[in-house]
């Protein structure tokens, strides 16, 4: 009677291997006590008797069979998925459920601008949709309590400043002027405050999303309904967005390129994660970027996850951290940067800040640090009210001096990730990690729809 | 040409069996038949489908490479992109061409270079990012976007059974 070797592999690519089985005795039911008490040594988070499968050339195999009936021969790789128990499925269900729920807002929005194409969105900004576009990244960012209190304190005490703000940007003016209707929606505190009671109560802006869609459907229906949608845009969602595009030109570029040399051309909504903090600064009274937040909301969502995964990536992070605590290479960076060193020139306030060296000290303070990194993991996740946001923190330009470094290292756990589905080739990856911005799965579909990409 | 599809399949099962990938587990139903395998997919984690165990079936065709396998879901499943038979419904699995319907480039159907492995992994992309634009099963799709937790307790239902099976 000969024994084999199998190998056993798990979902997360470890791998252990059990010598001198004997295929023809021993039944599934013994292999996975095995297996179980082998994890059980090298996991803690597995104890010995926690409930092991084996899934071999495509089926779960049954207890009672011997592992030669299951075709296993020496030096078989069977699959093994460790079941969790009754009271961790529970948890984990639960978390899933959150960031499962988190992406279905977050799709719901898009899933919505897929059907009525850009025309849903002139509501969005200023129909209490806002919220809904920006999901529930801006659900998290309102539910801070600084923010909120820094936005009650704004709509409540000095309306004027938001007027103000949105005067001071020309575009916003222009179509401002152009659409008195808008003016008034736009200025009045009473509005801005529903729409962020909206944003922070999920119910409520689930409720708005769906009369929204619904609305928005039953007009497309209407006769000349469409024509109607498409005025809107024109008269509305086109001059403020090409107002805030204005805007932001001048700061997200500055970041994206920081960020990463490669990357393809700024998208000025998904750069406002980065670049919303560095057009917040360069407008006089803080937060110029309050109201593009809900309108970039609808086109930034898609990369709220991407955003997400970068700033959550600790090499990146780390990165980060060394950059701003280094004030000759900051100001080095900024003045590498034409837009940089224009906006500076243009505002001779940022300048002064920015060579302040108080002011740089304070930002050394590992306490600001880590204020900072949370406000910005805080844009991460919403992205569209990064705009918001950005303003909000006022000097918040932190995010212009965004990690720079090979990209070997800034994607380098989506690389390894990637190799461990099966890309192999690295330059393939990181191509493609460029191309999405650092998103795994969208680098995984990119260099699948690539002929010959990545397999080898 | 049969020859072909017949050579390409065994060398796939061979690196598979060898060199499996994790997520998924492939094998024959059949082991005379190689155009009939049997995959076994492991819910991806941190998905609604975590902790299942999905079986499926692959059928290949005569003249594979140059026309896609279909896949479809043994285990009872409920997602957007699966019908209510089983079969999923993902674009690199329709027939190379344009779309009669105009909805798909000829670029994202099927193109000879896909394999089961890449196929799998579009099947395992699409279980934790449902693509809602063309749904299979409607009522799924209609449920995911608006009754997300009636859509939650179903999975989890689905997820159940395959634990059972």
């Amino acid at each position: 009677m000969s024994t084999i070797a199998l190998h056993f592999k798990r979902a997360n690519g470890a791998k252990i291997t059990l010598e001198d089985v004997d295929a023809t005795t021993l039944t599934v039911r013994d292999a996975r006590a095995r297996v179980a008490a082998r994890l059980a040594e090298s996991d803690a988070t597995i104890d010995a008797s926690a409930n092991v499968r084996l899934i071999f050339k495509g089926r779960v195999l049954r207890d009672e069979a011997t592992l030669a009936a299951c075709g296993c021969a020496n030096e078989s790789v069977v699959h093994v998925v460790t079941s969790t128990t009754t009271t961790t499925t529970t948890t984990t269900t639960t978390a899933a459920t959150a960031t499962a729920t988190a992406a279905a807002t977050a799709a719901t929005a898009i899933g919505g601008r897929g059907t009525a194409t850009a025309s849903d969105a002139p509501f969005g900004g200023f129909g209490g949709g806002g919220a809904a576009l920006g999901g529930s990244g801006a659900l998290d960012l309102m539910n801070n309590p600084f923010v909120r209190s820094q936005m009650e304190a704004l709509l409540s005490e000095r309306p004027e400043t938001l007027r103000e703000m949105m005067e001071s940007q020309p575009g916003m003016r222009e179509a401002m002027a152009a659409n008195p209707e808008l003016a008034s929606a736009l200025t009045d505190p009473e509005t801005l405050r529903r729409m962020m009671n909206t944003m922070t109560n999920p119910s409520l802006m689930a409720e708005q999303m769906r009369n929204n869609d619904r609305a928005m459907s039953n007009i497309e229906m209407m006769p000349g309904g469409f024509n109607a949608l498409r005025r809107m845009y024109t008269d509305v969602q086109a001059p403020m967005e090409r107002a805030a595009e204005r805007d932001m030109d001048a700061a997200a570029p500055t970041a994206t390129r920081t960020v990463n040399p490669d990357e393809p051309l700024p998208n000025p909504w998904g750069g406002a994660g980065g670049g919303a903090g560095g057009g917040g600064a360069a407008m006089p009274p803080a937060g110029g970027g309050f109201s593009m937040g809900g309108i970039g909301g609808g086109a930034g969502a898609s990369q709220i996850e991407q955003m997400a995964e970068m700033m959550q990536n600790p090499q990146m992070r780390a990165a980060m951290d060394s950059v701003m605590s280094n004030p000759q290479m900051l100001e080095s960076m900024l003045n590498m940067h034409p837009q940089a060193r224009q906006m500076m020139e243009a505002n001779p306030q940022m300048r002064e800040t920015l060579s302040n060296p108080e002011f740089l000290r304070q930002m050394m303070n590992p306490e600001n640090l880590r204020a900072m990194a949370q406000m910005q993991q805080l844009f991460g996740d919403a992205m569209p009210g990064g705009g918001l946001g950005g303003g909000l923190g006022g000097s918040m330009f932190a995010p212009p001096v965004a990690p720079a470094g090979p990209p070997e290292e800034v994607y380098a756990s989506q690389l390894s990730q990637l190799n461990d589905m099966g890309f192999f080739s690295q330059e393939e990856n990181i191509r493609a990690l460029q191309a999405t911005g650092g998103n795994v799965h969208a680098a995984v579909e990119r260099l699948l729809s690539n002929p010959g990409g990545g397999f080898a | 040409m049969s020859d072909q599809a017949v050579l390409l399949l065994r060398k796939q099962l061979k690196e598979l069996s060898r060199n499996p990938i994790e997520g998924f587990s492939a094998g024959l139903v059949d082991d005379c038949n190689v155009f009939e395998w049997q995959v076994t997919v492991m819910g991806p984690p941190e998905t609604l489908y975590e902790g299942g165990f999905f079986t499926c079936n692959m059928s290949f065709p005569k003249d594979y490479p140059n026309k896609p396998p279909t896949v479809k879901f043994v285990s009872e499943m409920w997602h957007p992109n699966v019908y209510a038979d089983g079969r999923v419904c993902i674009s690199i699995l329709h027939s190379p061409g344009n779309d009669p319907n105009g909805y798909e480039d000829a670029s994202e159907r099927w193109s000879p270079v896909q394999t089961v492995e890449t196929i799998m992994l579009s099947v395992i992309s699409m279980l934790s990012d449902p693509n809602d634009e063309s749904p299979a099963n409607v009522d799924a799709a209609k449920e995911w976007r608006d009754d997300y937790p009636a859509f939650k307790k179903r999975v989890a239902r689905c997820v159940r059974r395959s634990q059972e099976e």
